[in-house]
């Protein structure tokens, strides 16, 4: 082992941190070169030197500090109405809203009715049941659609912060 | 037992408030250390230290045990500051954010006690220090505290660095040559002791 082999290994020999075989080379180095020997010394030292910067800690408010920060963060990120309970909330009512307006509506109890009769009536009647339920389907499905916008807008924008967190998926291999 | 920090993490990404408390005070002030050393304004690094648990909580739902935690922390950290430094740097016109000595302080005391000379001998020692690592190029001062204060193996401290180990060592073995030339005096000092 020459002394630039030795370099490259002396921190991890100082930090003890070398496996057995690569300790005994550098050692066997350090017993024949006085340069390495002396670097190995100094190196020890300025280890010892370092020790002496201690930097402050934190200050007595930081947790209430960060405490607020995420509760505002998460406040100004998803308003309260859209938090999972609220949205929850809300898709259940209209959902319910919605079948009860289904079911009361005077065109469904006639097809209901005309589908038990047999009557030659029956295929007129069952025409004018569906024209209205056509419509409220159509209002309601655009209104379905307008949430399901509004939820996945939500789950775009925290995505968005969340992935810009992340960084690139993985590390380069080189400097 | 104690839990490890994946398991704290995946805990927090399923709602558990309390565990992200645990990280917090497991990781409090060794962030602020590192984040001191990098942009030496304990303001400010308290400031970054807020952010870098604030990314961590924002990105809670996304977190996949892949990589150690402490990893992904610190280099949320690293970036931080050396933007930091960088930013400051711009402000000020300045390469060093130190505050220097003023000239003839020591000469207007007039026999210090001996406790406040030795004070003010050992704090002249610290700026020196903290100078020395200072000034060197971005990538060494962040393997040099993370692998002098952190006690970080080399792979993990190539991962916050985007290199590989070899890299890694070489440039941990650039950084020591430098502080121990910069700060020879010193060195020396502390090799009679």
């Amino acid at each position: 082992m020459n002394c630039q082999q030795a370099n490259e290994l002396l921190i991890e020999y100082l930090d003890g941190r070398l496996d057995a075989d690569r300790r005994a080379q550098v050692e066997s180095h350090l017993a024949t070169c006085v340069a390495c020997r002396e670097r190995v010394a100094e190196f020890r030292a300025l280890s010892a030197l370092l020790e002496e910067w201690q930097p402050e800690g934190p200050s007595p408010a930081f947790d209430t500090r960060l405490a607020e920060r995420i509760e505002s963060s998460t406040a100004s990120w998803r308003p309260a109405w859209l938090q999972p309970a609220y949205l929850a909330v809300v898709a259940a009512v209209v959902l319910i809203v919605v079948g009860l307006m289904l079911w009361s509506r005077p065109g469904i109890e006639q097809r209901s009715a005309v589908a038990v009769k047999t009557t030659p009536a029956a295929p007129q009647a069952n025409v004018q049941a569906r024209e209205p339920q056509s419509e409220l389907s159509q209002e309601e499905r655009i209104q379905l659609l307008e949430n399901l916008a509004v939820l996945e807008n939500a789950q775009t924008l925290e995505d968005l912060d969340v992935l810009s967190e992340m960084g690139p998926p993985k590390a380069k291999k080189k400097l | 037992m104690a839990q490890t920090d994946a398991e704290l993490m995946l805990r927090v990404k399923a709602g558990d408030a309390a565990s992200f408390a645990v990280l917090l005070e497991r990781y409090r002030n060794p962030l602020i250390h590192f984040l001191n050393r990098m942009v030496q304004d304990p303001a400010m690094a308290e400031e970054l230290a807020q952010e870098v648990f604030l990314r961590v909580y924002k990105a809670r739902r996304r977190y996949v045990p892949d990589a150690r935690f402490t990893t992904w922390l610190f280099k949320i950290a690293t970036n931080l500051a050396l933007n930091a430094v960088r930013d400051t740097r711009v402000e000020r016109g300045t390469s060093s954010s130190l505050e220097e000595v003023e000239p003839g302080a020591v000469a207007r005391l007039r026999d210090p006690p001996r406790s406040a000379e030795r004070e003010m001998i050992e704090q002249e020692r610290v700026r020196r220090i903290r100078e020395a690592v200072t000034a060197l190029p971005e990538k060494q001062r962040v393997a040099v505290i993370l692998h002098k204060y952190h006690d970080m193996d080399y792979a993990q401290i190539a991962q916050i660095l985007n290199c590989s180990t070899s890299a890694l060592r070489s440039l941990l073995f650039r950084a020591y040559e430098t502080l121990r030339e910069r700060l020879r005096a010193l060195v020396e000092a502390e090799e009679r002791i």
